[in-house]
């Protein structure tokens, strides 16, 4: 009974991922009203994506090929998210003191943790997996059977992944405690791994070369790279007691052991964490004068800095866009091409327009300023208690974004002139539509970020990635980009793509003043009403 | 000077915070406010510092209103939160350096107070140190420092005395006297109904969101203690 108290509280208190405190004479169906019309646009267009694979794979009786591909897709992302989640949600957690002096054991601390990160995760995950059993339901028909073994599938497949990423983030905890400045190692350990990842991924074409030597198609490959899929694969061709327990047996045995192993390095991982915050400086302290305006700034990037979770979620869309400038840089266009891996488009697009996709992507899908205000928890007082207007308050975390942002933006389109030899024009507009990208983003992000605030999280990763404002803000970045790609596709074959952006740019401006308008009344209104 | 008018709040629609308050600080004041837990201290003293909007009635900080000119009134006050939670990824030096920035607080002052103060609370060598290191005690000695190297004119603490070593009380107190007699204002709630009696010239009592009592310490107290006279309140 103890641990179902325990996972009760802990669900009330942290997963309130749909409630939002403003709006106090909002119902409670209206108030999840949007998150689920988001779900179900997310569930739509994936549907309708994979529906588009169905029919490709239906005339060659490779339907299951289907499932396997979406069930290796939440493997992947399980993976990739688990890494930096883990670490917050594992050890960061601010109840970590309360939970500890209640009488129960550190095992079961650690699988209230696992817990709360694999139902996020199942959520993310059912977006991709429950696409894919409507897909395969239109277009086989299957009987019962399918339904009750896919949903068995669904629950226990993402527990292993989530294991190994618990372990890799358990381990970078591990190395980066031992140091002083634990939480940059733990970012550069987080953003080096991460990469491999990404690297091992974007390679996968030779990978599968490999494999597709021994196995005659993407299912084999699949099935061969990752056995409990094949067990799920088997168990829909022909229904086997002993492989539904194998299939639940390898996802729950690890997960037991892991959490039996860790519980013995728990606690010392958390003190280390602790200990290292204590150490005494006898350095003389510095007293520097700054503009209220650059203080509040910096505030905000001390903040960014000093959260790894933060850093690296933000920080994707910016290093990808370095990478691919690299890329684009030393290897070409065709090169590019073949690794996102669609070459149809290889003649239909110029090079310019190509980056200037790749730039809109990277900072539409990056949003810092979405957890800016949850982040500040209890200390909003602090910052409302100040003698400055809230519009300042507003403007340094746009600035900060900008600060944050726009380095990443200027070495990426230094490189692109330098290497790819582009027009000076180009790059001029390149770069102010990246200024006015990110300056929307934030204003975006604080909007959502007051209408969906989470002042009282228990650890940063709740805010950075599980909080309704960073994913509402996410999906309008999706949407931003969607809209970009269906204009550069339209207009790229009748005008320059010189001139798409200057309509852009103006675009953009109406947009940030409307909505810098929208933050700067209602949004102070909102500010003044958030209260903990 | 501090003026209340008629001030309400409630959160949620629901039940009122704080009804129809009306208190006025004048200048060189302590002036204490005392209730149970809930009465809703920490929301009249949100309110004075503009953390939270008024529903009803106004709040005047010399003469001005907090509603219509924020940045302006929050210029000559200080806020130390009953709780301090500070910025926990600066150091001490940087926190009481940025407090300094928004009240743009000259370097020669902020230099001379951080030295008076840090002294004074025995943080000296802790100013270089991560405030998340601290114990609740050292943030509220952080949160004080931070609050009056700017010098403001009225100090507004809630529970200001929670957490600190007895020294630093007895520092505390002996600085609030010296502030008042220098023409400042303090307006703090506690629930250290001694420090309040010894200390202050005026108090406000409250329950349950209304003023039950307010006046001069002597008033109020009469041949009472602060103590006898809080009780039989609460149990009316």
């Amino acid at each position: 009974m103890k641990i179902f108290s325990l996972i009760k509280a802990t669900f009330t208190q942290d997963m309130n991922l749909f409630a939002y405190n403003t709006g106090k004479n909002a119902s409670k169906s209206k108030k999840v009203l949007l998150p689920i019309i988001l779900y179900l646009l997310v569930v739509f267009s994936m549907t309708s994506l994979i529906y588009s694979m169905g029919e490709i794979l239906k005339p060659l009786d490779l339907m299951k090929t289907l499932l396997t591909i979406v069930f290796m897709g939440s493997v992947i992302i399980t993976i990739t998210e688990g890494i930096y989640k883990s670490q917050g949600i594992l050890f960061n957690a601010k109840d970590n003191d309360l939970l500890f002096s209640l009488p129960i054991t550190k095992s079961e601390i650690i699988f209230i943790r696992m817990i709360k990160l694999y139902v996020f995760e199942y959520l993310f995950n059912s977006m991709i997996i429950l696409p894919g059993i409507i897909v395969y339901t239109i277009f086989e028909h299957p009987g019962i059977g399918f339904y009750i073994i896919s949903f068995i599938a669904s629950i226990f497949i993402p527990i292993l992944p989530l294991v190994i990423a618990s372990i890799i983030g358990y381990l970078i905890k591990s190395i980066s405690s031992k140091f002083k400045n634990h939480k940059l190692i733990e970012t550069i350990f987080t953003l080096l791994v991460f990469s491999v990842v990404v690297l091992l991924s974007m390679n996968t074409n030779n990978i599968n070369n490999a494999i597709q030597k021994y196995a005659g198609n993407i299912n084999d490959i699949v099935i061969k790279t990752y056995y409990p899929i094949k067990l799920y694969i088997s168990l829909l061709d022909k229904f086997n007691i002993l492989d539904l327990i194998l299939l639940i047996s390898i996802n729950i045995i690890p997960l037991i052991i892991f959490i039996l192993v860790a519980q013995k390095y728990y606690l010392n991982i958390i003190t280390n964490d602790y200990n290292h915050k204590t150490s005494s400086s006898n350095k003389k302290a510095r007293i520097k004068v700054r503009k209220p305006i650059i203080s509040l700034a910096n505030k905000e990037l001390k903040r960014f800095i000093s959260t790894p979770v933060y850093i690296f979620n933000s920080s994707f869309g910016l290093m990808l866009l370095l990478v691919v400038t690299f890329i684009l840089g030393f290897k070409g266009k065709s090169a590019f091409l073949d690794i996102i891996g669609d070459l149809s488009i290889s003649g239909l697009i110029s090079l310019n327009v190509l980056y200037y996709g790749i730039v809109i992507f990277c900072l539409y899908m990056t949003s810092i300023s979405s957890s800016s205000i949850s982040l500040e928890g209890k200390t909003i007082n602090i910052t409302k208690s100040l003698p400055v207007s809230f519009k300042t308050i507003f403007d340094s975390k746009i600035l900060a974004c900008l600060i944050i942002e726009m380095p990443f933006v200027i070495i990426s389109a230094l490189g692109y002139l330098i290497f790819l030899k582009a027009n000076i024009i180009f790059i001029i507009e390149l770069l102010i539509s990246a200024l006015l990208i990110i300056s929307l983003t934030a204003i975006i992000g604080l909007i959502m970020n007051l209408k969906y605030p989470k002042l009282n999280a228990t650890n940063d990763t709740e805010v950075v990635k599980q909080s309704m404002s960073a994913t509402v803000s996410v999906f309008i970045g999706m949407g931003s980009v969607l809209l970009n790609i269906v204009e550069l596709i339209f207009l790229s074959s009748y005008i320059s793509v010189m001139y798409i952006m200057l309509i852009n740019i103006i675009i953009l401006l109406i947009l940030i003043v409307v909505l810098y308008n929208r933050l700067i009344t209602k949004g102070q209104k909102e500010y003044l009403e958030l209260n903990i | 000077m501090i003026e209340i008018k008629d001030f309400s709040k409630s959160y949620n629609n629901e039940k009122k915070a704080v009804d129809n308050i009306s208190l006025t600080i004048d200048n060189g004041e302590i002036f204490a406010f005392i209730g149970h837990n809930g009465a809703g201290k920490t929301t009249t003293i949100k309110a004075i510092m503009g953390i939270i909007g008024i529903d009803e009635g106004d709040i005047l900080i010399n003469g001005k209103s907090i509603k219509e000119k924020p940045t302006e009134c929050k210029k000559v006050m200080a806020y130390i939160p009953d709780n301090p939670d500070l910025y926990e990824n600066m150091k001490a030096i940087d926190f009481i350096n940025f407090i300094c920035d928004m009240y743009e607080t000259p370097l020669k002052v902020r230099e001379e107070n951080i030295s008076k103060y840090t002294k004074l609370f025995g943080l000296e060598k802790n100013l270089n140190d991560d405030i998340s290191s601290f114990s609740h005690g050292m943030k509220q000695k952080v949160a004080l420092i931070s609050a009056l190297c700017h010098e403001p004119e009225i100090i507004i603490m809630d529970e200001p005395f929670v957490g600190l070593d007895p020294k630093a009380v007895f520092d505390m107190k002996e600085l609030m006297k010296s502030m008042v007699k220098e023409g400042k204002t303090i307006f703090f709630s506690t629930h250290i109904l001694d420090v309040a009696e010894k200390l202050c010239t005026k108090v406000a009592i409250i329950k349950n969101g209304k003023i039950v009592k307010t006046g001069t310490m002597k008033d109020i107290k009469g041949d009472e203690s602060l103590e006898q006279v809080f009780l039989e309140l609460e149990e009316k």
